[in-house]
């Protein structure tokens, strides 16, 4: 029997195995392989977004920490000028000039109060005046040519007829509309001073155009009633005077150095610019009539230096300044005479209630004053200002004033606090409302009753921001102001709220937008919960709220402070719909008001970077600021998430 | 080792042939997990003694540990859950019916888990769990029911130091006996396990079979395991079950010795199972 050979050499390729990889295009020295490119691929993108991250950090650093040096340098100008110190008199001013504005508010008040009617009254008459003096002319006229008796009391009648029917013939809201001039908060014309102003009117037709005895003596009552506030009123008023004379002269002699000091600074900006040219252009060898061009130009520039003796300057600064303290001190003694010599108590509760406020604002002007004394004597003209000076006067600057013709003054403070107070207010609301609704959903809603409210309460964030900011500030705002008037509110504190936009607001509108972020956090801790504990809990005949309050919200304690925070962090980068509807006013808010503090308006770092980046020119100091102020933001958002992450990772310890 | 399965084995000896009462009547229960379309368990009935360890056995999805968690209503929580047929009375009381709060039958009827779960609570706190859901607040009642619930459970010794300390700290058998403890801290009637060892070490796993047996001196056990030699060290009587269905139920030593259905023979012989 015949065995079929094998074959001794069976070429190797087919069945040993060789080890080796596909080949894949092979370009500059590179293999390209599919894998490797789609690999390749998705690595780029990645590095792409870590790229991009790098470069936003790198540019937002260079511009903002840019604006160190540059206040310092302007803060230095402020100094040697005198501004600085007449801004510490401004300050005073300012807050003379809130006090004085409140005591006229209590002395109108009063007089609305007490002679609302009468006002109305002349005002009222001097309306019918001129409408007699337009239309009766010819009438008034007829009627004086007439010596026939009876026949002048006819006339006499239907004159008045006359002038009564045009004056009630004008529409009522054109009267308030007049009236609302003098009397801006009037709502309504009195029929009673309407009567009498028509009589007023009529009287002055009759009597030859010649204004009644009558309006005088209203005007002499009031003023003979208002007299003792009216004085006291006035006393405050001059009591300013030497104040505002003190300003204005620092004002006239710091003002000229500061705007000379800024010039010489730009001067020297292009001088040295124009030196580098120059030198560039000769190692280049340009031809000689750019270095000449340049050359002249150079030597303008020199030449438009503008010699200043600060040290000339300021000595006269100093000199209006040793009058400071017997300025001041004068001042609070007579405001508080004149405070004195108010009546006490008066029938008026609004009135009461302005002269109160003008009381703590007196104190508090006394507080400033006292401050402003000590540091303006020790303000020295020559302190040179450090780094850290600007630093603290950037980060703590209690004020933000920008495109101002004075001294523009970047202080984050007023920002710094808006944002925290608006963030922590609407936290308030958000944080039980999201927590509680996500415990429910997730604890004891029907699958299908979940199923329904989950996308529901995910389906907010949906909304844009600019839509919610739009309803904010045209809707809500005007419902939340009439609310807060509504007596039956009046219980909750901090009602009723006097600004339109405000802090409450802004907050209510946030928390709507945090919610659902917060919300689908909770959830997800709480549905990471093991389900072991809920079984023991359950097994051990507790209740399902039990089980959820005392195992299942502790356990999941790490992941729901994360989602607070993250909504936290939400909230402060936030800008839309703060800018619409928190007010805008860069200004520390009243802490002293207690609660009533979310009725007050406020500015925030994100809405004053969003408002203003406008109007900045690139490279100019308040750009600078801006980029500073969204550093900060930054950072806190930076320190926001990597606690979260921490709080979230210590979980799983 | 060796020496705690003999203790273990003496301890089951001394009281293996007591008379004892029913707790437990499951009488021709039948349960579905989708609504009636299928049972998972087809008429069960069976009576479970009181201070005695039953152990259910049985293979894989033959229906012991839905029928442990028939007996706490722990399967109210599924939805599609239902009984189909039959009843259960524990302690004579029809534990379906219409006036049973599932809460107290679960206070009277404890429950250990395959995989220990303390909360992630202090020593104390766990133990005290119970108690407090129940609005007992004076200290020194949780503290002397702590105490107690942890000497119970053989416990007390080694965490009476570190009771402030996170349950989580404990090694897994501790952890176990700590479950053991917080259920019996509320003085439940029956106590159901579900496979209590069956994430322990052996070493573990021996401390907490004798446990049990000083543990049925005070309650009714009843035990799912997958152990046979567990079934056969700690329990009373043994109940086999086979695809839902109840194939045999008598004393422990009977069906490990001469079990009268073959298929018990076969699953305890290790033939299929």
């Amino acid at each position: 029997m015949q065995v079929a050979a094998v074959p001794a050499n069976k070429p190797k390729n087919k069945s040993a195995p060789t080890f080796k990889g596909k080949r894949g295009l092979r370009l500059m020295g590179l293999n390209f392989t599919t894998d490797g490119v789609v690999k390749g691929f998705f690595g780029g993108n990645a590095y792409l977004a870590i790229l991009a991250l790098l470069f936003i950090c790198v540019f937002l650093l260079k511009s903002g920490l840019g604006f160190i040096p540059g206040y310092r340098v302007e803060l230095g100008e402020a100094r040697i000028s005198g501004v600085e110190l007449t801004n510490k008199v401004r300050y005073e001013l300012t807050g003379y000039k809130a006090l004085l504005a409140r005591v006229n508010q209590a002395f109108i008040a009063e007089k609305r109060n007490r002679f609302g009617d009468e006002e109305s009254t002349i005002y009222l008459y001097e309306e019918f005046e001129a409408l007699v003096d337009d239309e009766f002319e010819d009438a008034m006229e007829t009627y004086l040519s007439i010596n026939d008796s009876p026949e002048k009391e006819a006339a006499c009648a239907r004159l008045c007829k006359d002038i009564a029917d045009a004056c009630n013939n004008i529409p009522e809201k054109k009267l308030l509309q007049a009236l609302t001039r003098r009397l801006p908060e009037l709502r309504k014309v009195s029929t009673n001073a309407k009567d009498q102003a028509i009589a007023l009117a009529q009287d002055y037709a009759l009597n030859d155009a010649e204004t009644p005895h009558a309006v005088a003596e209203i005007s002499a009552q009031i003023s003979k009633e208002m007299g003792n506030f009216n004085t006291a009123v006035q006393a405050i008023k001059s009591a300013g005077k030497p104040l505002i004379q003190l300003e204005s002269e620092l004002t006239k002699h710091t003002a000229e150095s500061d705007r000379i000091l800024k010039l010489n600074r730009q001067t020297s900006g292009s001088i040295t610019a124009l030196e580098q040219g120059l030198k560039k252009a000769k190692q280049r060898d340009e031809p000689p009539v750019i270095i000449a061009a340049i050359e002249k130009r150079l030597k303008k520039s020199r030449g438009s230096f503008i010699e200043i003796d600060t040290e000339a300057r300021i000595k006269a600064v100093y000199q209006a300044i040793e009058n400071h303290d017997l300025i001041v001190d004068t001042l609070l003694i007579k405001i508080s005479k004149a405070f004195n010599s108010l009546p006490a108590e008066l029938e008026n509760e609004l009135t009461n209630v302005t002269i109160e406020q003008a009381h703590k604002l007196n104190s508090e002007f006394a507080i400033i004053v006292a401050k402003q004394k000590e540091n303006i004597s020790a303000w020295r003209h020559d302190k040179s200002i450090t780094t850290g000076n600007t630093l603290a006067a950037f980060f703590f600057g209690s004020e933000w004033q920008t495109g101002s013709p004075w001294q523009d003054i970047y202080g984050l403070m007023p920002l710094f606090t808006g944002s925290l107070l608006v963030a922590s207010v609407s936290l308030l609301f958000a944080v039980p409302l999201a927590i509680g609704a996500a415990l429910y959903v997730n604890q004891f809603a029907h699958k299908r009753e979940a199923a329904l409210v989950k996308p529901g309460i995910e389906f907010i964030q949906a909304i844009p921001s600019v839509v919610l900011g739009l309803f904010g500030v045209l809707v809500l705002a005007g419902f939340l102001k009439d609310w807060s008037h509504s007596p039956l509110l009046s219980w909750i504190p901090g009602f009723p709220i006097t600004e339109r936009l405000n802090v409450l607001l802004a907050a209510l509108l946030l928390a709507f937008m945090a919610a659902p972020t917060i919300f689908t956090l909770a959830e997800d801790a709480l549905n990471n919960v093991p389900k072991a504990f809920t079984e023991a809990s359950l097994a051990m005949g507790a209740t399902k709220l039990q089980t959820a309050i005392n195992v299942i919200l502790p356990a999941s304690m790490p992941g729901i402070i994360a989602a607070i925070m993250l909504g936290f962090g939400r909230v402060v980068g936030e800008t839309m719909v703060v800018l619409m509807v928190a007010g805008n006013k860069a200004k520390i808010p009243e802490f002293s008001e207690g609660i009533g503090i979310v009725g007050q308006p406020v500015h925030t770092m994100t809405s004053i970077i969003a408002q203003e980046y406008g109007e900045v020119t690139e490279g100019s100091l308040h750009w600078q600021a801006l980029f500073m102020v969204g550093l900060v933001l930054f950072t806190i958002s930076l320190v926001i998430n990597s606690t979260c992450q921490r709080v979230l990772n210590s979980k799983n310890r | 080792m060796h020496d705690m399965s003999k203790k273990i084995t003496a301890l089951s000896k001394t009281t293996k042939n007591r008379e004892a009462s029913t707790v437990i009547e499951v009488d021709d229960i039948g349960f579905s997990y989708d609504l009636g379309k299928t049972e998972t368990l087809k008429g069960i009935s069976m009576e479970i003694p009181k201070n005695q360890v039953t152990a259910l056995i049985g293979p894989s999805g033959c229906g012991k540990s839905t029928l442990l968690r028939c007996l706490n209503r722990m399967n109210d929580l599924i939805d599609t859950a239902k009984i189909t047929r039959g009843a259960i009375r524990i302690l004579g009381q029809d534990i379906h019916a219409a006036e049973v709060d599932a809460i107290e039958l679960r206070k009277q009827v404890g429950m250990v888990f395959q995989k220990y779960n303390p909360f992630p609570k202090s020593i104390y706190d766990n133990v005290a769990y119970g108690l407090r859901i129940q609005g007992v607040k004076k200290k020194s009642i949780l503290d002397e029911a702590v105490e107690r619930s942890l000497r119970n459970a053989a416990l007390w010794d080694e965490a009476k130091d570190r009771l402030k300390d996170s349950a989580l700290g404990l090694s897994g058998g501790q952890q176990q006996r700590l479950c053991i403890a917080r259920t019996i801290a509320v003085r439940p009637k029956v106590i159901l396990m579900d496979e209590p060892c069956s994430a322990l070490d052996p070493i573990a796993t021996a401390k907490v079979e004798e446990l049990m047996l000083e543990l049925r001196k005070e309650f009714t056990i009843v035990i799912v395991t997958h152990s046979m030699q567990q079934a056969s060290r700690i329990s009373d009587r043994t109940a086999f079950f086979y695809l839902g269905e109840l194939v045999e139920y008598a004393s422990t030593s009977h069906i490990f010795t001469s079990p009268s259905v073959k298929q018990t023979e076969d699953y305890i012989s290790g033939r299929f199972g």
